[in-house]
């Protein structure tokens, strides 16, 4: 005679499936062999007590995530994807802690499982995303629930002799913002440099609290650096760009600048940078996606890529604002050669019109 | 006086260059006083926008070029907006850029003047121009096809203001001020009237006042 499971066994089992991506409610129901209403009853119940809630709702289906789900943005990666890349991170860290003593930052990390999974071409995903590139996933120590599910891979030896091999080369200092830059040295990640450029100044301004003439200066090399790295992939996105620079540019310009309209500028890049670093997270992760599901992947993408551009709006509307303040022909065009002969071909386009 | 205005003054008098047209913007925009100043629908809502995007389209390509001498100019989807003449001024500003000893210098240069380009013109419509005439959906299509046909380069763009310059002509009396001295000519305007039907319609017709030729009255 079959015994009937414990709820909280049923619990479980859902919780320990959803580890292995995004779900739909039928595909839970055929996992733990019971029907919709019951699943959904026990999936309205594991959301009540904050362990899942719903990344989709459509007339059609309802799909369930963890809310510990260590996959930025619940991509439906594989479930060997997951497991290996965590298991990764995991490695790394207990390595890190026995040898230095110490507690990683979660980016750096990120930085040497990038590391090891490029230079041992292991075939997972490494994600340009908020600081540069990643691996899918996030790792959390002190989550006991997500830890033990973490399996061991068939590759096992060949992961832990491929970290090894970064460990020697002693080229990781395990500080976050030495990380970082060691990486987009090392992937000649430029954009991603001037970023990191303009984040350091703004901290700088946040510690000073004053604006000033040089700071406002700095900013402004900052700016067109940025500009001029702005990468082709990116290319859809350089119209609101080029509206978030040339707005910041007149604003930094106007000798009154204030610091409340510093704070505005960096609010804005920080909201546009996490619209661009979302939308490169979603199209590297593509490639590793199955064909079952793409169309959850494509789904998640599209919720997600609105939610930022809504954001994004209200705070550029900000920019705007601030830069419209700025009589702009107060501010004097350089009155050099270079200034004369670029104004003059302009000039010579606008009569050819 | 009202004074409809070509789109090539408002970006005459955003530069600072001091050739003879900005300077002839300059004191025309600067002697407004009492007079009027109109901007058509189409030139504010598709024209000035069209323009400006296509120079933030010729920006991308300069600072790709000069970022990555291997980027092959024109090969991105932004470029696809550019016209010859655009191409060819981008050309020119690379040559430029590449003749000159003070490259950071010509870089910053020109990344300051396309934003401040862009803000000026934004400004100038805020601060200077009291009507905006004709919207776009109102534009009489045979008006603006008989402009087209007789100018002498047909263009839409210039046959689309014209007639909305004619067309509010007809309401309320006002100047054309345009630069255009081989396209915006009173010979055009009077092939309307060898149209009898838009004779009919539009009986009189605004008078062309050239920016090179404009003294303080």
């Amino acid at each position: 005679m079959a015994t009937r499971k414990a709820p909280q066994q049923i619990k479980k089992e859902i919780l320990d499936f959803l580890f292995e991506g995004p779900k739909g409610v039928n595909e839970i129901a055929t996992k733990i062999n019971s029907n919709w209403p019951t699943t959904n009853s026990y999936l309205e119940k594991l959301k009540e007590e904050g362990a899942v809630n719903e990344i989709l709702i459509t007339d059609k289906m309802k799909v369930y995530r963890r809310t510990d789900d260590p996959v930025y943005y619940s991509i439906p990666f594989s479930k060997d994807i997951r497991m290996k890349t965590l298991y990764i991170l995991k490695e790394i860290e207990q390595k890190w802690k026995k040898e230095k003593m110490t507690k990683l930052s979660k980016t750096a990390l990120q930085k040497i499982g990038v590391d090891v999974i490029k230079s041992c071409k292991l075939d997972l995903p490494v994600l340009n995303f908020h600081y540069g590139m990643t691996t899918c996933a996030s790792f959390d120590s002190n989550n006991q629930s997500i830890l033990s599910l973490i399996e061991e891979p068939e590759d096992k030896s060949e992961i832990i002799n491929c970290i090894k091999k970064i460990f020697e080369n002693k080229k990781h200092t395990g500080i976050a913002h030495e990380e970082k830059e060691y990486q987009y040295k090392k992937e000649n990640m430029t954009f991603y440099s001037s970023k990191e450029k303009l984040t350091r100044l703004f901290l700088f301004l946040n510690k000073n609290k004053s604006a000033n003439r040089e700071v406002n200066l700095e900013i402004q090399k900052a700016l067109l650096d940025l500009s001029l790295n702005f990468p082709l992939k990116l290319e859809k996105f350089y119209l609101d760009f080029e509206n978030f620079t040339s707005n910041a540019q007149i604003t930094l310009l106007n000798p009154d600048n204030s610091i409340q309209n510093l704070e505005i500028i960096k609010r804005t890049l920080d909201q546009l940078w996490d619209k661009l670093t979302t939308f490169t997270l979603f199209n590297d992760s593509e490639y590793f996606i199955d064909k079952e599901k793409k169309q959850l992947f494509e789904q998640i993408r599209e919720l997600n890529l609105n939610f930022k551009e809504m954001d994004y709006k209200g705070y550029i509307e900000e920019l705007e604002s601030a830069a419209q303040e700025t009589n702009p022909f107060e501010i004097k065009i350089p009155q050099d050669d270079s200034s004369k002969d670029i104004q003059k071909l302009i000039l010579e386009g606008l009569e050819n019109e | 006086m009202r004074y409809f205005l070509d789109m090539n003054l408002p970006i005459y008098f955003c530069m600072q260059l001091g050739n003879f047209l900005e300077k002839k913007a300059k004191i025309f925009v600067e002697n407004k006083k009492e007079h009027l100043f109109l901007l058509c629908d189409y030139v504010t809502s598709v024209n000035l926008p069209k323009w400006i995007k296509r120079q933030k389209a010729i920006l991308f390509e300069f600072n790709q070029k000069v970022q990555n001498i291997d980027y092959a100019l024109f090969s991105s989807e932004q470029s696809k907006i550019l016209f010859l003449q655009d191409k060819i001024l981008t050309n020119r500003l690379i040559l430029s850029y590449e003749k000159t000893k003070e490259k950071k210098q010509f870089i910053e240069n020109i990344n300051q003047i396309f934003s401040l380009l862009q803000a000026r013109i934004s400004y100038f419509i805020k601060k200077y121009i009291d009507t905006i005439v004709i919207p776009i959906s109102e534009i009489n299509f045979e008006l603006k096809s008989c402009l087209f046909t007789w100018l002498d380069a047909p263009n839409d763009s210039d046959a689309k203001t014209i007639a909305s310059a004619i067309q509010e002509h007809n309401h309320n009396k006002l100047i054309i001020i345009t630069s255009d001295k081989r396209d915006w000519t009173k010979e055009l305007l009077e092939e309307v009237h060898n149209n009898s039907k838009l004779k009919k319609e539009y009986p009189s017709l605004p008078r062309i006042e050239y920016l090179q030729d404009y003294r303080v009255s």
